[in-house]
C-alpha cells in the first residue's frame, strides 16, 4: 500500500495545523467571554464545540510534529535541542488540550441533557482553556526558534523545557519497565471495546433497531464512549512516544489517524444533533441517521483494522 | 494430534502465506469479534449496573443478539488461530486461562439473560443477582482480553 | 511481581476509575 504522505509532505503539514491549537484556542476563548457578556446560549454552544473540535485536531498536530522531527533529521541550520525543547512543551501542552478537549465534551453532553444550568463545567472549561493556551503559545513560540532564526534569542540556547513530562521521559518509563507496554496493550483492547459498545448501542437505534429505546436514553451512555477513547489515548501516545519511527511513515498509522478524526466528529454529532435527540421511542430514524450510524461505525472499525495491520502493511515491529 | 494441527495444509498457508489476507486478516476479524463482543457486553452490563435507567431492560436483547454474533466469529476465527500454533497455545497457563475465562464469561451472560428473560416476556427491575453477575461479566471478560493480549508476552 | 499479576492488577485499578469517573459525569444530569 503506497504511503499517503512522506515525511517531508507531514512536515509541511504539521506547519499547517499547528495553527489550530493556538488560533483556535484563542477563538474559543474569546467566544466564552462574548457569550458570558451577552448572555448567550448559542455562542457559549459554539465556543465549547470549537474547543472539542480543536483538541480532536491537536492529535495530528503532535503525530505530524513528530514526523517533521524525522524529516529534519539531518538538516542544516536546525538545533535538535531546539526541537526537543519545543517537543517537550508540545506534549505538556498536548495533554492540556486533551483535557479541555474532554471537559468541553462533558460540558456539551450536560447542556444537551440538562435543563439545570451548567455553568461549572462551562467555567472548568474557560480555565483549562487558558491554560492551554499559555502551554501552547509557549510551545509554539519554541517551535519557531527551531527555524526562524530572527526571533532565536542572540545566545543561541534553546530554552530548557524541563519538568518531568519530557519525551525522553516517557519513552524512558516504557522502554525501562517491560510491564508497560503490554500492560498498555491491554487497555488499549478494553479502551476500545469500550467505546465500540457505545457507539454500537447509539448507531444500532439510528439503524432503526432497538426500537423500544429513545435515543436520548442511550445518549445517557456516551461518557463511556470518552473515557474508552480517553484511555486509548493515553495507551496509544505511550507506544507512539516510545516508538516513533515505527508509527509516522507508517501508512497504515496515517489512515489510522484520519479514521481517527472521522470518528471524533461523528462522535460530536450524536452528542448534539436535534433530530437524532428527538428520536422517540418507536420513532423511526431520519435517513441522515442511519448514514451517521454506518460512517461512524465503519471509522471505529477502519481505527482498529489500521491499528492491527500496523505491522503488515506499515513498516512497525 | 496438536502437531498434525500445526502441520495441516491450513495452518502452512495460514501462516506461511505472504498475503495480506491470510494470517493477518484471521487476527484482525478476530479483533473484530472481541469489539463487537465485549463492546455489546460492556453495554449490558453497565446499564445492569445502573447506568442508562432510560434503556428499557426488553431491549437489551438485541445486544444479546449481537454478542452470540461476535461470539461465533470468535470461535471461528479463534480456533483458525489456534491451529497454526497448536502445540505452543495447548500448552500455555496464559491461552488456557483465556479459554476459561471466556467461558466462564459466557455462562455468566447466559445466567443474566435467564435472570432478565426468565420467561415471564416483560422484565421488571434489574435484580440484586443481576447487578452481581454484571460485575461479575465486566471483570471476567476484561481478563480474558487481557489474557488474550498477554499471550504475546509470557508462556 | 510477575508480568500477568501487574497488569492485571493495573487493569482493575482503570476499571474501578473508569467506574467512579462515569458515576460522577452521570450524576451531574437529570434523573430520566
Amino acid at each position: 500500500m503506497s504511503a499517503i504522505a512522506s515525511l517531508g509532505d507531514l512536515a509541511h503539514l504539521h506547519l499547517l495545523l499547528n495553527h489550530a491549537p493556538t488560533v483556535g484556542t484563542t477563538i474559543a476563548v474569546g467566544l466564552l467571554v462574548l457569550a458570558f457578556i451577552r448572555k448567550s446560549d448559542d455562542l457559549a454552544t459554539v465556543a465549547l464545540e470549537l474547543s472539542f473540535g480543536v483538541a480532536l485536531v491537536t492529535l495530528p498536530v503532535f503525530f505530524t510534529g513528530l514526523a517533521a522531527q524525522a524529516a529534519l533529521a539531518d538538516a542544516e541550520g536546525v538545533s535538535a535541542g531546539a526541537i526537543t525543547s519545543h517537543e517537550d512543551a508540545a506534549l505538556f501542552s498536548f495533554v492540556m488540550m486533551a483535557i479541555t478537549g474532554v471537559v468541553s465534551w462533558v460540558a456539551i453532553w450536560q447542556r444537551r441533557r440538562s435543563s439545570r444550568p451548567t455553568r461549572g463545567t462551562v467555567i472548568a472549561v474557560f480555565v483549562l482553556s487558558c491554560f492551554t493556551l499559555t502551554a501552547m503559545a509557549r510551545t509554539a513560540l519554541l517551535g519557531g526558534a527551531i527555524r526562524h532564526p530572527e526571533i532565536t534569542s542572540s545566545d543561541g540556547a534553546a530554552e530548557a523545557a524541563g519538568g518531568w513530562l519530557t519525551t525522553k521521559a516517557v519513552a524512558g518509563f516504557v522502554t525501562q519497565h517491560e510491564w508497560v507496554w503490554p500492560t498498555s496493550e491491554a487497555l488499549h483492547f478494553l479502551g476500545m471495546s469500550l467505546m465500540f459498545g457505545t457507539l454500537l448501542i447509539v448507531s444500532l437505534r439510528l439503524m432503526g433497531g432497538m426500537k423500544s429505546m429513545s435515543f436520548a436514553a442511550a445518549h445517557r451512555l456516551l461518557p463511556f464512549g470518552v473515557l474508552g477513547f480517553a484511555i486509548n489515548v493515553v495507551t496509544g501516545m505511550l507506544f507512539f512516544i516510545a516508538a516513533p519511527e515505527q508509527y509516522v511513515d507508517n501508512v497504515s498509522f496515517h489512515w489510522k489517524v484520519v479514521l481517527l478524526e472521522l470518528m471524533g466528529a461523528c462522535f460530536l454529532l450524536l452528542t448534539v444533533y436535534d433530530r437524532l435527540w428527538a428520536l422517540p421511542a418507536g420513532g423511526v430514524p431520519p435517513r441522515m441517521a442511519r448514514v451517521l450510524a454506518v460512517s461512524t461505525l465503519v471509522a471505529a472499525v477502519g481505527v482498529m483494522y489500521f491499528g492491527r495491520m500496523l505491522p503488515f502493511i506499515g513498516n512497525a515491529f | 494430534m496438536l502437531a498434525a494441527l500445526e502441520h495441516s495444509a491450513f495452518s502452512q498457508w495460514l501462516l506461511g502465506s505472504n498475503s495480506i489476507w491470510a494470517y493477518p486478516t484471521v487476527l484482525t476479524v478476530h479483533t473484530l469479534g472481541m469489539m463487537v463482543l465485549v463492546g455489546a457486553i460492556a453495554m449490558i452490563d453497565v446499564r445492569l449496573l445502573g447506568f442508562g435507567r432510560g434503556i428499557p431492560l426488553e431491549s437489551l436483547r438485541t445486544l444479546f443478539r449481537v454478542t452470540w454474533i461476535g461470539l461465533s466469529v470468535n470461535a471461528v476465527t479463534g480456533s483458525m488461530l489456534f491451529a497454526a500454533d497448536a502445540s505452543k497455545r495447548a500448552g500455555s497457563p496464559t491461552f488456557i486461562t483465556k479459554l476459561v475465562l471466556i467461558a466462564v464469561g459466557i455462562a455468566t451472560l447466559v445466567l443474566i439473560k435467564r435472570d432478565l428473560f426468565d420467561g415471564h416476556g416483560d422484565p421488571g427491575d434489574v435484580s440484586r443477582r443481576a447487578r452481581r453477575l454484571a460485575l461479575v461479566s465486566i471483570l471476567v471478560w476484561s481478563g480474558a482480553v487481557t489474557a488474550g493480549r498477554l499471550l504475546a508476552y509470557v508462556n | 511481581m510477575p508480568l500477568p499479576l501487574i497488569t492485571g492488577l493495573i487493569v482493575l485499578a482503570t476499571l474501578a476509575v473508569v467506574g467512579v469517573v462515569a458515576y460522577l459525569i452521570d450524576q451531574t444530569v437529570d434523573r430520566d
